[in-house]
């Protein structure tokens, strides 16, 4: 028996299971559920302009040019039926908060990855300014 | 209950069921929250909600994961 809202594996699906007493849907909940819609939505686009392009991935291109033929369509996308929705919609500070969030986060683990391969782990954690900080207070 | 899956593989995720009684998982039509996965069972296992608590029984030839 589990109590409260539950999270159960099968296979590579996760289930989050939700109470309808515990469940006061609240507006933020309502407008994240359209975002994970429009996110569905672009999903299923991407993958039917991909499947009606075959071939445009041959086993010769190398990734930076498949990087960009897949940004190409994305593009198009966003230019085109998905423009409203996304950056002219009420969920568009969502989409850009969200975005935002994905970046620093992108940037935080990049910074990470280079200061981790050009300094031994004591030595990075000794150059932390907010660790010296800390320590110093002690 | 309501029911949120998300597939890990491709990231996608759907409410899969909004209702009041307890539902079926599993591969089958009959079920309420369908997994397309052929590791999945046809009917996989049952969830119930008592008393407040979650009761999810793995069915039949079903090994726990």
């Amino acid at each position: 028996m589990i109590r409260g809202s539950a999270r159960l594996r099968v296979m590579e699906f996760v289930l989050v299971l939700d109470s309808a007493e515990a469940e006061q849907v609240t507006q933020k909940e309502i407008v994240s559920d359209r975002l994970t819609e429009l996110q569905n939505q672009l999903h299923a686009e991407l993958l039917r302009r991909l499947d009606l392009r075959l071939g445009a991935f041959s086993t010769g291109t190398n990734s930076t040019e498949r990087t960009e033929k897949l940004n190409g369509v994305l593009d198009d996308l966003l230019d085109g039926e998905f423009k409203t929705p996304v950056f002219e919609s009420d969920l568009s500070p969502l989409i850009l908060s969200r975005a935002l969030r994905a970046r620093l986060m992108d940037w935080i683990f990049t910074r990470l990855a280079k200061d981790s391969a050009s300094l031994p782990v004591g030595r990075m954690l000794a150059s932390a300014p907010s660790l010296k900080n800390r320590s110093a207070a002690r | 209950m309501r029911v949120l899956v998300q597939n890990t593989l491709t990231n996608r995720q759907w409410v899969a069921f909004d209702g009041q009684a307890g539902f079926l998982i599993g591969r089958d039509e009959q079920c309420d929250v369908r997994l397309e996965s052929r590791f999945v069972a046809q009917v996989h296992a049952r969830v119930e909600r008592n008393d407040g608590a979650w009761e999810i029984e793995l069915l039949t030839g079903v090994k726990p994961g």
